[in-house]
């Protein structure tokens, strides 16, 4: 089944440690994941995945409260990065689960 | 103790802070995602925070930047006008510490935060914080406590950070 993983990347914190430990994962799991800083995207959002692009919005128009973690999407379904590292586990999952499997 | 406090400068963004400190700003020049932005920023405002310095390292920062940026990549800030985004300043970290708290340094360090938007033309500081007091205040997350002091009023009922539902934003009309 086809899995694609997207990382929304908030500059302010823990950026580098979230991608490093995200593409960790995609590359054990044998899945691209694609990298999005939010700090280059602009509002036109030209390219960007519908999802992505949703939540973007809705933290620069103020719909949403804030943060100061990364999202990952799991085929459209986000998951918060802010439980270190226990976020790992569920990132895991939800591919394994996307890919039609289960954790060994 | 009586850290001294400095404000964070371009060399500090570039060659990286002195190592000992927890949070996102220690090593900052070897990650790539945020060096680029903090750059920028601190070149169109003349800082992005500040550094408590004691005998054996960091022992507390405060990271600042304009709304209009913090809003862009998401940090929590209030709602209100775009058009006085650029004039407000949004406190968008205050760490002190563990082993030095309920020594002065935050109040120290929002004091300073205000004089310098005060002298840079800001008309606003926001910050987010957690309402309850210091020893109850989430981990991760400012006290009201020290922005009290300094006249900060709490935001109503809206959640300010998307991973606590207790925390809110408050703001200081300059």
């Amino acid at each position: 089944m086809s899995v694609t993983v997207e990382l929304l990347v908030n500059p302010f914190c823990m950026a580098d440690r979230d991608s490093e430990t995200v593409r960790k994962v995609c590359d054990e799991l044998a899945v691209s994941c694609e990298v999005l800083n939010i700090w280059d995207i602009d509002d036109q959002m030209e390219g960007i995945p519908s999802h992505v692009a949703t939540l973007i919005r809705e933290y620069r128009l103020g719909e949403r409260p804030g943060s100061v973690y990364c999202s990952a999407f799991v085929n459209g379904e986000r998951l918060h990065l802010n439980k270190w590292s226990a976020h790992l586990d569920t990132l895991r999952e939800m591919i394994t689960t996307a890919k039609g499997g289960a954790l060994k | 103790m009586n850290p001294t406090i400095t404000h964070i400068t371009l060399d500090d963004v570039r060659n990286g802070f002195q190592k000992g400190f927890y949070c996102c700003m220690s090593g900052v020049c070897k990650r790539q995602f945020q060096s680029n932005m903090w750059i920028r920023v601190h070149e169109e405002v003349g800082s992005i925070g500040l550094l408590a310095r004691g005998d054996k390292g960091i022992v507390a920062q405060t990271i600042f930047l304009p709304k209009n940026h913090a809003r862009w990549i998401g940090l929590p800030t209030a709602l209100g006008d775009p058009d006085e985004f650029s004039s407000t300043m949004s406190i968008s970290c205050l760490l002190v510490h563990d082993w030095c708290r309920n020594k002065g340094i935050a109040s120290k360090m929002i004091q300073e935060t205000i004089d310098f938007s005060r002298k840079h033309g800001f008309k606003r500081i926001e910050a987010y914080v957690d309402p309850k007091s210091p020893e109850d205040a989430f981990q991760w997350l400012p006290s009201f406590s020290p922005f009290k002091k300094f006249g900060f009023a709490v935001d109503g009922s809206r959640v300010a950070w998307e991973s606590w539902q207790e925390s809110r934003m408050c703001h200081l009309d300059l």
